[in-house]
């Protein structure tokens, strides 16, 4: 149910953080996934209180902000040609190269939680997340999320 | 009883996760009745930890400087690096 409505961006060049995480609000906005100032709130947030996680395969980001901004739980995933910086979620003087972003709309303060775990356990797993930044299909990337208990 | 926060930038993503792994450890621990556990925002909390209303901080977030050093960074539990010492230090503040 949070990737059901295929906000996925594949292979993206993007400038910067801004730069991508504008696109993926634009296409949630577009899908009326997210009220029209979602985005904005999102880059507000990402300036605080950045969302750059290192993990062993590479870097992934997890911009959110306010569940007051969402009409329904959603995740937009993109992928990246070429990694992008972010700053560290707990060390705003810290950049991560981010590849991977899943933008997370969620239209209750505690949605998902199980989803929400086996989300970050994916994280943990090298080969899997070599696997989403490959891939150029929706259908496979919902495959693989779906095997590690995301849908 | 010990006073637990769990905080990151919204008060709903990663908190929520974090907290799952932390009580399912306090579980397999047997400490889960040593602890009340409350997950929050880090606006809404900077004051009630500079005075020191909690005995046990895990954040996932960026926090001020003039509380980093009351505060256990929790990312760890997220990506899986480390999460061994974040439990730890946890458990050393219960049994402070």
């Amino acid at each position: 149910m949070f990737f059901d409505r295929d906000i996925m961006l594949f292979h993206q060049e993007a400038e910067d953080s801004t730069d991508i995480i504008s696109r993926m609000a634009i296409r949630l906005t577009e899908a009326d996934i997210v009220k029209r100032d979602f985005g904005k709130h999102v880059l507000e947030r990402e300036a605080t209180y950045p969302t750059g996680l290192q993990t062993k395969a590479l870097g992934v980001a997890i911009p959110h902000t306010d569940s007051k901004y969402v009409n329904q739980s959603q995740i937009a995933f993109a992928s990246l040609k070429k990694p992008i910086s972010f700053k560290d979620m707990t060390d705003s003087d810290k950049k991560v190269e981010v590849s991977l972003i899943f933008m997370i709309a969620m239209s209750k303060p505690h949605d998902q939680m199980t989803l929400l775990s086996n989300l970050m356990a994916v994280f943990q797993n090298e080969n899997v997340l070599i696997k989403l930044l490959q891939s150029d299909d929706v259908a496979e990337v919902k495959q693989v999320l779906k095997t590690n208990n995301i849908e | 009883m010990k006073k637990m926060l769990i905080m990151c930038g919204a008060g709903h993503a990663t908190s929520t996760v974090v907290r799952a792994k932390v009580e399912s450890w306090l579980k397999k621990e047997g400490l889960i009745n040593q602890v009340s556990i409350k997950q929050s925002a880090i606006v809404d909390e900077v004051a009630n930890i500079s005075n020191g209303n909690y005995d046990i901080v895990v954040s996932t977030t960026v926090v001020p400087k003039e509380i980093k050093d009351k505060v256990i960074n929790g990312v760890a539990l997220l990506t899986g690096i480390g999460a061994g010492k974040v439990f730890n230090a946890v458990k050393k503040e219960i049994e402070a």
